[in-house]
């Protein structure tokens, strides 16, 4: 019998398609299913986190998306990834929790990860990014459930157009004026803080001199 | 470069884009094991599928506690029929048995009986305290005649 460490690690090599642990675990494979947890435990975490901005309430979103994922086995047929469908699941547990109020991602913790990462940025610099940071997600917080829900897949879980529609249930089309409202009302909100230096030049500095990563890719046609 | 998004749009998408970069890197120590538990347990019901057990069930005590006053308050309130019926026109006096359902209708939750008449002894006599000190009462059976 393998060790848990070992099922582990079979689990998370797994490279077999989503579909095809899909049916593996309908059939009672529960590597199958261990192996979709460990694809996908981490964006679902990200995503309820970033809703409901509380860890515990977060990891039981992740949980929980996964209990409803294997009552479902049966009725599942992902025609390519599963993530979508997990996503949704995810979205939908997330705003159905209250969530705490005025609780903002934690920028100390978010700083204090910068200092380790880089060591030669200056603690006063360490601190705008920190307050910078905190006023983005304030701002975010500001958005309703459905812009909200697209900034966050775009920005934090790296979809794409496409992709956030299917989790959205809703055109590329729709998505891409939501994010573009979205983007609009957090210019303004960002506007509104002339002490953090938020200009163009200022944004575009920061990221010193590189080319701005895309982000919005276009869309890729799904074949 | 952005392709789709407007020039002015590009600084707030970079700020938010850093904003999250944080917590893009952020991983859960999960284990599937904590699934397998949740789904030992009963999946949640549904919040209106609650209410509506609730307000069913609140509904069933309501109708049984009104079907229980209903029945204690009819049993107090009629008096029962004499099985001694006078017959007028003929001026005999017959025994009749009341009809089934007058005579057996509820009469298992009849709780609170007719008492009998007192039709012995007066009650607001035989009550009286210190009675022995008194002189005797003229009309003591005075129920009799009632």
């Amino acid at each position: 019998m393998a060790t848990p460490k070992a099922a582990k690690k079979a689990a998370v090599e797994d490279a077999r398609s989503d579909r095809e642990l899909v049916y593996a675990a309908r059939d009672g494979d529960m590597l199958a299913f261990d192996a979709l947890f460990y694809r996908y435990k981490d964006g679902i975490f990200r995503l309820g986190f970033a809703i409901t901005k509380d860890p515990s309430a977060a990891e039981e979103i992740v949980v929980d998306t996964f209990a409803r994922a294997h009552r479902a086995l049966a009725r599942l047929e992902p025609e390519g990834s599963l993530r979508p469908w997990l996503y949704r699941v995810a979205v939908n547990l997330s705003y159905n929790r209250r969530p705490r109020k005025n609780v903002i991602l934690s920028a100390l913790e978010d700083a204090t990860e910068e200092v380790v990462e880089s060591g030669e940025r200056s603690p006063s610099n360490l601190a705008e990014l920190a307050e910078l940071r905190r006023v983005v997600l304030a701002a975010v917080d500001t958005l309703g459930p459905k812009h909200r829900t697209v900034v966050v897949l775009h920005y934090l879980n790296g979809l794409n157009l496409a992709e956030i529609a299917l989790v959205v249930d809703c055109p590329v089309g729709t998505v891409k004026s939501r994010l573009h409202y979205a983007l609009q009302r957090l210019r303004a909100h960002l506007a509104a803080h002339p002490e953090l230096g938020f200009e163009p030049r200022a944004i575009l500095s920061a990221t010193r001199g590189r080319t701005p990563v895309p982000v919005i890719e276009p869309v890729r046609s799904e074949e | 470069m952005p392709v789709d998004l407007p020039r002015e749009l590009w600084d707030a998408s970079i700020a938010v884009d850093r904003a999250y970069a944080p917590l893009r890197a952020r991983t859960v120590s999960l284990s599937p094991a904590r699934v397998r538990l949740a789904l030992r347990t009963p999946e949640p019901t549904s919040r209106a599928l609650r209410v509506t057990r609730i307000t069913a069930r609140f509904t069933e005590i309501a109708l049984a506690a009104a079907v229980t006053a209903f029945a204690f308050i009819g049993s107090t309130s009629v008096e029962p029929r004499s099985s001694i019926v006078e017959e007028t026109s003929t001026g005999t006096t017959t025994h009749t048995i009341a009809a089934f359902d007058d005579q057996n209708f509820f009469r298992w939750i009849r709780i609170g009986r007719y008492a009998a008449p007192a039709d012995l002894v007066d009650a607001s006599v035989s009550l009286v305290s210190g009675a022995d000190d008194i002189a005797p009462v003229t009309n003591e059976r005075a129920g009799l005649a009632r």
